[in-house]
Formats: structure tokens, C-alpha cells, sequence
């Protein structure tokens, strides 16, 4: 058992590792690339020890160590920053900390003809900083620095292959989509500050505040309006209706950064934070609860728009990138109906199984060299052996069969929902995984069928040398990953949730039933043909589909009608008014220096006339005296 | 005595003003001058100012006033022409006057109580004394000042060398009739 | 008579002269005349305060004696300056030397 002060510096230095790795990268190994490599891998090493250790070391559910240093003001106005242990953040730190070696490790392979892959693995670790910075951030505003910090890691992976204007276009539209979100953040912060004077977790949690999160604030209480505007950064961050747009425009990227990022890490970042506001459940008001609600029914809608989506995506990372806006919407279901812990349940099983998913796919793309999965079919994709099992075991996983760990964290959720009553959220759920299955196993089956005209040549794709390792380790994970969180979560969380038993037996079958109806029908479609594609009767449905919703259109919509417009309005109020009262002035002080220049004449009697009246003047205020 | 010498330099040193600032023809106020520079010698009689007195008339009204004379006498006859009067100037010139009066006048009329001039007047060895002991430093530097001012007079008013006449010929408006 | 009061309201109507002359006259050599008069007047001045006010000095008197050497060495300089107005503006009318109106 460490010492207190141990467990502190072993905290700090897991965190310093990365932004010590993107400090000496950028200073000395930018054009060194097997330098960079080292360094960048033996931080997240460092990291990992750290995080394993911490973690590992948790026994009590009431575990917490919290240190802050005084920035700009001391504590309990929270100016500070510092690192919060408890088994939530060393949860989360500990899957940053796995995914990223993993990744890292992963991208030795991926990135290996890349000439820049200095600076990329110098992003990987600024980004590893800001998210783990934000993991173990203490208070709310350390919180918001590194979310930005995110955001900023994540804009410079996105838009690595800056050479190509899809790229750069997509880091721009995550960035400000993003943004958007964490003016919610922001907004939210000050109110807090405003209302209680306190950032710190531990302040804003505290029984005794119960009171200040009731009183109100024009109609409605603090909590439902720092509950709002922190719901505004989360579906920016963790891409929920409407502001999902960006994820899968941010596919553009290298693969290993949407394993990374955009599956496991940063998008999850919201949902984190849900987790760790969850005791506005407890001390907020009735409204609270109910605006928490609203906030799952959002997170359901998302997760069957998005699901449909990725039923007509022919690009590999699409349907996963979909896939992972749906599974959000799960996590954030979970949280929002008062199941934290299932809500991080599945945040923790859902990192290994889509970055598993994310980085089969990124071997399948680096082999074919082609995103698209009748491409990748067709060049023999199949024959790649640790890929397809990857496939495989990462696909029962997502789509929730026993044993694998998907199935142990949607069950959870389906059961809290179910034991809930909530019967809409619960149906929706159960239509939510149909769908979800059907979409995997299709990905499944259109590799596997291929077209029987076009043979390739069967020119031997070859896997990456240094992708066997994580796909590997990550296939076990998504196998065992479900068992272990049942073991070891009572050390780490008060289960609130009993096991209900027999609801547990209930939705387990209803789920697994789901699962095998959308499996089967796939398969019958894309593998079999022996069923019509759905989808090609219901041609407006497929259309709503194919263009994801019209959400993009939208999005320009907004911008070209209101936005710009506005702008517009401002900058000409900048330059008629502001410009014209500055012209003004200058106007002003040249017709007034114009004015006075008549005084001077020239002629001397006049000069001498004015200042002897000045003198007379003088002299008569003196003498008055 | 004194009285009657107080009241002789006041009508001189009065009339004498007036004629200075009121005639037309230069002469006359030259004229003027000389009668107020006189007025005022004799005004420092009775107030035991023999030897400034004497000084004054020999200095102003010998060499300022005659200098000036001579300049009148270089001159050509501006007296001889008439001139438009301006009206507007005459005003400003009274006007300044009238308010420059307001508090001179008033802080001559509100000088305390003389003591008597009981005391004798100061002699000339005390005025020779005072020059070498106290007021030494601006006896000195008036000397140099006065070198200076001659030897600027003379730079001032000299012809420019050949090749600037040429270029201030151009420059110059035309002799004309010239004017007061 | 000779009073203290009557010395300074004297000098003080004289001064008043050159000042009325000062802004009415518009030879430059006028205009000499009446700052002459202006000087007079201030010895006038000094001289009364030496006598009324501060008997057995005699800075006042001394005063005056530098104020007409100043007084001669300003009258020698003010008519070589009208010499080059003269060259400059064939005048000596001072309402022309106006080259620094604006």
C-alpha cells in the first residue's frame, strides 16, 4: 500500500511523461523519427506503469486523494490546479493510459512511411498530456483548460495529413463544432463561480451544498442551468445530436488517432464529465433530474439516428465511426437516467472493443491501401488472419453477445432502464441494438463475400509487424475486459444498482435475442442474398440515410442564413459607427486645430494685444487674493 | 522746489506721451519723446535721483532719442501721405488699454502709506559702491551685452553678400509707393 | 504732492500711453517710440519705490540706470532690424510683416 504522498507523485509524473515526451520531441527529434518513437513510447510506458499501479492499488469505493497548488487564487475560489485520485478518474486514466500505448505501439507500423511521423507522435503526446490532464483535473477549471487542450490535439491529428484539403477541412469543422460546445463549458463555469465562488469537485459535491444547487437563479435552480450548459459541451464533445457532424468527417485522420481520440479517449471526455457532475442526481433538485432525463432521451435519438447511418456507410471507418456516436449515446443514456456506473461501464469496455475495431480496420486500409470495405473485400482482406479474428471478436463484442464485454455493459444499462420502467428508453434500447448488429455483421459479411467476377490477382497483402501486438492484446480485452470491471468495481464504486435478478435474466435474453435477429437478417442480406436489401424499396429512407439526415446541410444552412448574415450586421456596425466615431474625432481635432489657427495672423500687435489682456487678467485674479 | 519740479516733469512727461502716440507725423512724435524722456529727468529730482537724472538725459534723451531722430531723418517722408484710418484697430487699441488699466490702476492706488523721506538721498559714491560690490555681475554682463547688440546691429542691418541680392531681388515685391 | 501714490498713478498713465501707442501705431519706428515710453515708465517706477519705500538703498536707482543702458542697446537692435524689414517687404508698415500667419 503506497503512502499518500507517493500515490501524489506517482500521479504527477504519469502525467508530466507525455508532455516531457512532446517538450523533448519537438525540441530534438522532429526530423528523427525513430528518436521520437522512443521517447514518445517510453512516456506512455512511464504512464502506464503509473496509471496500472495507481489503479490497481484501489480497494474502497470512498478512495480519495486530491492536491492542489494555487494558480491565481487560493482555494476555495478554486484558481488552482492539482490532480483528484479516485478510483472514477484512475479509472479513466487507466484506459488513456492502455489505449494510447497500444496505439502508440500500433502507429509504429501504421505510420512508418509517413516523413513527418516526428511531429505526429509529438501531437500524440501533447494529447495524452491534455486528457489525462483533464482525467485527473481537480476542479472545474483545469478541467476546461485541458478539454480546450483536447480539442487542440485533436484538430492537429485530424488535420495531420494537412496535404489534403478533405483533412484540413474536417480538423477545422471538429474544432469549431467542438468550440461550439465548449462555450457551454465555459458558460457553466461561471456560473458556478458566480453562484458558489467554488470550482473544486470536492467543494461542489459536498452534502452541504445541496441547498446552494437548489436555489434559483431566474426560474429555474443552478443545477439545471449548469446542467444545461455543461449538456451543451458534452454533445459537442461526445458527439450527440446535433452536433455530431464532425465525427465521422473526422475519419480523415490517420487510423491509430481515431482509435485513439475519436473512439476510445476524447469523445468519451463528456462522458466522463457527466460521471463526475453525477452527484447533481443526488443533490439536485426534481427539475435537475428531470433535465438529466432529457438529456438520455436526446443521447437515445442520437444513437438510432446514427446506427441507421451506418447502415449505408461503404467506407470502413465510417461505420465505426457512426458506431461510435451510437455507443455514446448508450454511455450518456445510462448516465442521464441515473446509472452512473453502468454509464462508465460501458465507456470502459467500449474503449477496448472500438479501438480493437478502429485498428483492424486501420491494418485492413494499410494493407489494401483503400478505405473502402468492397476495396479492401476485393484485394483479399479476408486472408489477413489476426485482422479477421480482431474483426470478429471486436464485432460479438459491439454488438453485445456473451461472453464478450459489450454484452455485460449494455446489459447493465437495458436492466437499469428496465428496472426503471422506463419502458420507451428501454424499447428504444432493444431497437438501438438490432440495429447496431446489423450494421456490424454486415462489415462481417461483405468481406467475406466477395464479388465473384473480380478475383484480385491475390497479391499478398501483409500485416504490420508491430500491429499484432495490439490487436492481440486488444481482442483479449474485449473478451475478459466485461469480467474483470465485475470483479474489481465494487473496490471502486458503491453499487447502487442491485443485482436484480431476475430483471438481469430478462433483458440478458431479450438482448441477445435482438442481437441474433439483426445478425441473422444481415446475414441473409449481404451474405446469403437470400432477402432484397430493406433499404432499396424504402428509397427515401435510404436517402434520409445515405445523406446522414441532412445534418450537414443544415449545418450550412445555419451558417450561410444566420450566421454569416450576423456577422455581416456586426461588421458594418463596426464600420459605419465605430470607424465613423473614431474618423470623427480625427475630423473633430482638424476642423478645431483649423478653427484655432485663424488666431494666428501673423501680426505681431495682435499677439502682444491678447497676451498684455492675458497679463491684465492674471494680475486682477492675483490682486483679489 | 519740489513740488514745482514734481508738477513742470508731470505736464512734460504727460503732454509729451500723449503727443508721442497721438501724431501722425513721426517728427512730432520724436518731438514727444523727447519732451516725456525730459519730464521724466525731472521727475527724479524730488525723489533724490540727481545723478539718474542726469543719466537719463544724457543716455536716452542724447543717444536713444537722437538715434531715433536719425532714423526719421534717413527715412522718406511717410508724414506726407494720407492715411485711411482703420477704425477696428483704434478700438482693439483702446480696449486693451481700458483693460490693462483696470489693475494697474488698482494696485497703484492700493500701495501702502510712504514712509518720510526723512532719510538723505543716495549719493553718488554709494550708486559707484553698489555698482562694484552688489550689483557687480550685471554691471559686468550689461557691458558684454551691449557689445553683442552692437555687433548684432551691425550683422543684421548690413548688405548680403552679391549672389543673395540677386536671389532677394526676385523675391521682393516691387518698390512701391510706401506707406506709414 | 510728490507722493508716493501720485508717482505711481503718473507712471501708471504713462505706461498706459504706450501701450495705447503700441497697438495703434503702425510705423515700426512708431512703435519704438511708444516701448520707449513703456521703459520710461517702469523707471518712473523703481525710482518712486526706491525713495518712499526702501529710503538709504539704492537698488532701485540702480535699476534704473540699467534699465535705459538696456534701453539703448534694444533701440540700437530694433532699428537694424527695421534696415531688413525694409530690404525684405520694401515697407515699414508692420501689419505687411505677416509672413507667419496660418
Amino acid at each position: 500500500m503506497l503512502s499518500e504522498a507517493t500515490q501524489i507523485q506517482l500521479g504527477i509524473v504519469t502525467i508530466l511523461s507525455p508532455i516531457t515526451s512532446f517538450a523533448l520531441i519537438v525540441a530534438f527529434a522532429l526530423r528523427r523519427p525513430t528518436l521520437a518513437k522512443l521517447i514518445s513510447l517510453g512516456a506512455a510506458t512511464v504512464s502506464l506503469i503509473g496509471a496500472s499501479t495507481l489503479l490497481w492499488g484501489v480497494n474502497d469505493p470512498d478512495f480519495r486523494i486530491a492536491a492542489s497548488w494555487a494558480w491565481l487564487l487560493k482555494e476555495p475560489a478554486g484558481l488552482s490546479i492539482g490532480i483528484l485520485l479516485d478510483p472514477l478518474s484512475l479509472v479513466m486514466l487507466w484506459v488513456v493510459a492502455v489505449i494510447a500505448w497500444l496505439v502508440q505501439w500500433y502507429s509504429l507500423s501504421y505510420m512508418e512511411e509517413d516523413e513527418r511521423q516526428g511531429k505526429f507522435f509529438a501531437f500524440i503526446s501533447l494529447f495524452c498530456f491534455a486528457m489525462m490532464g483533464f482525467t485527473i483535473a481537480p476542479n472545474l477549471l483545469q478541467s476546461f483548460m485541458c478539454w480546450e487542450l483536447v480539442g487542440l490535439g485533436s484538430y492537429l491529428l485530424i488535420g495531420f495529413w494537412n496535404h489534403l484539403p478533405s483533412a484540413a477541412t474536417a480538423a477545422r469543422k471538429a474544432f469549431v463544432v467542438t468550440r461550439l460546445g465548449d462555450l457551454g463549458f465555459f458558460v457553466a463555469l461561471l456560473l458556478a463561480w458566480s453562484g458558489f465562488g467554488a470550482l473544486d469537485f470536492g467543494l461542489l459535491s459536498d452534502s452541504g451544498m445541496a441547498s446552494s444547487w437548489k436555489t434559483t437563479l431566474a426560474g429555474y435552480d443552478y443545477g439545471v442551468w449548469i446542467s444545461l450548459a455543461l449538456f451543451l459541451a458534452v454533445i459537442g464533445k461526445s458527439a450527440q445530436f446535433p452536433l455530431y457532424g464532425w465525427l465521422p468527417d473526422a475519419m480523415e485522420g490517420p487510423t491509430p488517432v481515431s482509435a485513439l481520440i475519436h473512439a476510445a479517449t476524447m469523445v468519451a471526455a463528456g462522458v466522463y464529465l457527466l460521471a463526475r457532475m453525477g452527484f447533481l442526481l443526488v443533490l439536485g433538485s426534481e427539475s435537475t433530474v428531470a433535465v438529466w432525463r432529457g438529456l438520455a432521451g436526446l443521447a437515445m435519438l442520437t444513437a438510432l439516428m446514427s446506427g441507421a447511418v451506418a447502415i449505408v456507410q461503404s467506407d470502413i471507418k465510417r461505420v465505426f465511426a457512426y458506431s461510435t456516436i451510437s455507443q455514446l449515446g448508450y454511455m450518456v443514456v445510462g448516465i442521464g437516467s441515473g446509472a452512473v456506473v453502468a454509464g462508465m461501464m460501458h465507456l470502459f469496455t467500449h474503449a477496448f472493443f472500438k479501438a480493437l475495431l478502429f485498428l483492424t480496420a486501420g491494418a485492413f486500409i494499410h494493407a489494401a491501401h483503400s478505405n473502402s470495405i468492397t476495396d479492401i473485400a476485393r484485394a483479399g482482406g479476408a486472408k489477413l488472419k489476426l485482422p479477421m479474428i480482431a474483426l470478429t471478436v471486436g464485432s460479438l463484442a459491439l454488438m453485445g453477445f456473451f461472453p464478450f464485454a459489450g454484452f455485460y455493459s449494455k446489459d447493465a444499462i437495458l436492466e437499469h432502464l428496465f428496472a426503471e420502467g422506463d419502458w420507451i428508453l428501454f424499447g428504444a434500447a432493444l431497437l438501438g441494438v438490432l440495429i447496431t448488429s446489423y450494421y456490424t455483421a454486415r462489415v462481417i459479411f461483405l468481406m467475406l463475400k466477395v464479388p465473384e467476377d473480380k478475383h484480385e490477382h491475390g497479391h499478398h497483402l501483409h500485416l504490420g509487424s508491430w500491429m499484432k501486438l495490439p490487436l492481440t492484446v486488444l481482442a483479449v480485452a474485449s473478451l475478459v475486459a466485461g469480467n474483470i470491471w465485475l470483479l474489481k468495481s465494487h473496490s471502486w464504486f458503491h453499487i447502487h444498482e442491485a443485482e436484480h435478478g431476475s430483471a438481469a435474466l430478462i433483458t440478458a435474453i431479450v438482448s441477445t435475442l435482438c442481437a441474433l435477429t439483426g445478425a441473422y437478417y444481415s446475414a441473409r442480406v449481404f451474405y446469403w442474398k437470400s432477402s432484397p436489401d430493406p433499404l432499396a424499396t424504402m428509397t427515401g429512407v435510404a436517402t434520409l440515410l445515405r445523406e446522414k439526415w441532412y445534418l450537414d446541410e443544415a449545418y450550412s444552412v445555419i451558417v450561410h442564413k444566420v450566421y454569416l448574415p450576423f456577422t455581416a450586421m456586426l461588421q458594418r456596425f463596426e464600420l459605419t459607427i465605430v470607424k465613423g466615431a473614431l474618423d470623427g474625432v480625427g475630423k473633430v481635432s482638424m476642423s478645431t486645430a483649423r478653427m484655432l489657427a485663424r488666431a494666428m495672423t501673423g501680426e505681431v500687435q495682435q499677439y502682444v494685444g491678447v497676451s498684455f489682456v492675458v497679463v491684465a487678467a492674471v494680475l486682477l485674479i492675483i490682486l483679489n487674493r | 522746489m519740489n513740488d514745482f519740479l514734481f508738477i513742470v516733469g508731470l505736464l512734460t512727461a504727460l503732454g509729451g506721451g500723449l503727443l508721442a502716440v497721438i501724431a501722425r507725423n513721426l517728427f512730432h512724435a520724436a518731438i514727444g519723446l523727447a519732451a516725456t524722456l525730459a519730464g521724466t529727468a525731472c521727475l527724479f529730482v524730488p525723489i533724490g535721483g540727481e545723478f539718474v537724472a542726469v543719466i537719463q538725459v544724457l543716455v536716452y534723451l542724447g543717444a536713444v532719442a537722437v538715434s531715433i531722430v536719425f532714423i526719421l531723418m534717413l527715412s522718406p517722408p511717410f508724414y506726407l501721405k494720407r492715411v485711411h484710418r482703420n477704425a477696428l484697430k483704434l478700438l482693439g487699441a483702446v480696449i486693451v488699454t481700458l483693460v490693462v488699466a483696470v489693475p494697474l490702476f488698482a494696485a497703484a492706488l492700493a500701495a501702502g502709506p510712504a514712509k518720510g523721506s526723512t532719510a538723505a538721498a543716495p549719493t553718488v559714491q554709494q550708486i559707484g559702491r553698489a555698482l562694484l560690490t552688489e550689483f557687480v555681475f550685471p554691471f559686468e554682463i550689461i557691458s558684454v551685452l551691449l557689445t553683442v547688440a552692437i555687433i548684432g546691429a551691425i550683422v543684421i542691418a548690413r548688405d548680403l553678400p552679391e549672389d543673395e541680392q540677386a536671389v532677394l531681388a526676385e523675391k521682393v515685391p516691387a518698390v512701391k509707393e510706401v506707406d506709414a | 504732492m510728490t507722493t508716493l501714490t501720485s508717482y505711481l498713478v503718473l507712471s501708471v498713465i504713462l505706461f498706459l500711453f504706450g501701450v495705447f501707442g503700441l497697438m495703434e501705431r503702425r510705423n515700426l519706428v512708431g512703435l519704438l517710440i511708444s516701448v520707449e515710453l513703456m521703459l520710461n515708465a517702469a523707471s518712473i517706477n523703481f525710482m518712486a519705490f526706491n525713495h518712499f519705500m526702501f529710503p538709504g538703498t539704492v537698488t532701485g536707482q540702480i535699476m534704473t540706470l540699467f534699465v535705459i543702458g538696456l534701453a539703448a542697446a534694444e533701440a540700437t537692435l530694433f532699428l537694424a532690424i527695421v534696415f531688413a524689414v525694409y530690404r525684405h517687404y520694401r515697407s515699414v508698415n508692420v501689419e505687411r510683416v505677416d509672413h507667419l500667419r496660418g
